[in-house]
């Protein structure tokens, strides 16, 4: 049992730990949040959950899993960034509401008050605080800055479709950068000897066709979907170890197809590429950024790259961003800003043999050595 | 009062660059482009101001302003209203207190574009499904309520 007055008090302290030199009001949602956040840790203590520790470079983080399968699904593609170095920015406790027997968490309960509560998002940027509602997979996500303390609290974690094994604890990862000088952007990043490109488009502008043609090739890439960028560095740090093929990315790519980690997909799902289990020596942990590259099909002979405005760049990266990734969005656009500032943009313009894409994008790369 | 309009900050957000700026919707999901006078206006109308009073400004600004330049502004900014980026409402008549946007015209007029974008509005599309009230599980009680 927890008694009432003992967290006060230890709320107390945290807010003086924050440096708040007076007790913030919290509002219903963001009293829920915290009661989350308690509760979790209660939780991880009393059953004695084991920690495991991960380095994206611009984030290291701890890991504190209850259920086994959650465990598995959480940590395969983030399976290269283990380590044991101590001590960790953040601290993740993931919650399998079955596997635990602690049930499922209430669902969003709460009048709408504000326009971001239709996406069951609530944020509490003066405590730090932000929590969202997934009614599709029935998971509360939490992040608290001053605390460093994320919760991720799922009914089921065998219920979790299958995407969400491509890119775990990527809301509270995003919550986490943005409160700190990283950011989590939707891209791609492919390079050599250190140095890449982002590629920055849609679904459907090549990112990931050419980030697998890429790789065929001998270069380097950091992931194709989420990549966690320091705009003040233009360094890129990987995430996930995934690429994701359509169809027809793996016809003109078949020799990616003994490699699939989801035979058993939907027909409508991507097949998954786990780089750090079948091609480790093709995943790079981090490059610096030399170019901001935009994707587009063309179906002409020959690729070409087309210089770029900032502002082209910025629609072709910030709002799947915004959009993918909900919440902290004016850190968003405020260090992609930063971000296409210190970088050049051009258009890439696909031709119609990928491996001839990628051999224009090494020859940039060389020349801008 | 007048019919005045006024970019709708609460839900929109925008960066702009030499060439352009772009505005993104996080309401609704959509971005989109602005070019030529439109990067101008777009920072003239982030307090409330009517047509008429940018026209004026515009004038004094650029020596060469056409006669049909009232009805691309008015245009223009029915569009973003539809769009849910700028809000109409009636007001006093007033003009914005920072001019300084009108420099990047370089005293040449350019009709205003606007280029939307809604291909990415599936990702944030709300599933009226899932409404809200649902109140199993966890803590069992809506707040306020205390942990046994």
């Amino acid at each position: 049992m927890i008694s009432t007055a003992g967290r006060t008090g230890r709320r107390h302290s945290r807010w003086t730990e924050a440096g708040l030199a007076a007790a913030l009001p919290l509002d219903p949602i963001a009293q829920f949040g915290e009661a989350l956040l308690d509760r979790a840790e209660h939780f991880a203590a009393v059953e004695h959950l084991p920690g495991r520790g991960f380095d994206f470079g611009a984030v290291r983080l701890s890991l504190q899993v209850g259920g086994g399968l959650y465990a598995a699904r959480l940590t395969r593609a983030i399976a290269f960034a283990a380590t044991e170095a101590a001590p960790a920015a953040l601290r993740i406790i993931a919650l399998d509401g079955v596997a635990t027997g602690l049930g499922s968490p209430s669902g969003w309960h709460f009048p709408v008050t504000d326009k971001s509560h239709l996406e069951r998002l609530h944020e509490r940027p003066d405590l730090g605080l932000t929590l969202r509602w997934d009614p599709d997979t029935r998971t509360w996500r939490v992040f608290s800055a001053p605390r460093r303390l994320a919760v991720i609290w799922t009914a089921d974690a065998a219920a979790l479709p299958e995407w969400e094994d491509s890119a775990p604890l990527r809301d509270v990862l995003h919550w986490h950068a943005a409160s700190g000088p990283a950011l989590l952007l939707h891209a791609a990043a492919i390079g050599r000897n250190g140095a890449g490109v982002l590629l920055a488009g849609p679904g459907g502008s090549g990112k990931s066709t050419t980030t697998a043609a890429a790789v065929l090739a001998g270069l380097l890439t950091t992931g194709d979907d989420f990549v966690l960028v320091e705009p003040a560095t233009v360094q890129a740090h990987a995430l996930y170890d995934t690429i994701k093929l359509d169809a027809a990315s793996l016809d003109l790519l078949p020799q990616f197809l003994a490699a699939i980690g989801n035979p058993h997909r939907a027909p409508e799902q991507k097949a998954r590429i786990h780089l750090g289990e079948v091609r480790p020596e093709s995943y790079a942990r981090a490059l610096r950024l030399k170019a901001v590259l935009l994707p587009v099909v063309t179906g002409s002979a020959q690729t070409r790259l087309v210089p770029a405005g900032a502002g082209l760049a910025m629609r072709a990266l910030v709002p799947s961003t915004v959009f993918l990734l909900r919440g902290a969005a004016g850190s968003v656009l405020a260090k992609s800003t930063e971000l296409l500032r210190r970088l050049p943009s051009y258009r890439l313009e696909l031709g119609r043999e990928p491996l001839e894409a990628v051999a224009v994008i090494d020859d940039f790369l060389a020349r801008a050595a | 009062m007048s019919v005045c309009y006024v970019a709708n900050s609460a839900s929109v957000a925008h960066e702009a660059f030499d060439e352009e700026t772009v505005l993104i919707n996080l309401e609704r999901g959509t971005y989109f482009s602005l070019r030529q006078s439109a990067p101008t206006l777009w920072l003239l109308i982030q307090q409330p101001v009517s047509v008429e009073a940018l026209v004026g400004l515009l004038a004094r600004e650029v020596p060469a302003l056409p006669a049909d330049a009232a009805g691309m502004i008015a245009a223009m900014l029915e569009i973003l209203v539809e769009e849910g980026c700028v809000l109409k409402l009636d007001a006093a008549a007033a003009l914005p207190t920072d001019l300084s946007p009108l420099a990047r015209l370089g005293g040449v007029w350019a009709p205003p574009i606007v280029q939307a974008f809604h291909d990415l509005q599936e990702l944030i599309a709300i599933d009226p499904v899932h409404e809200v009230h649902d109140f199993d599980g966890w803590p069992h009680r809506p707040p306020p309520f205390a942990l046994d």
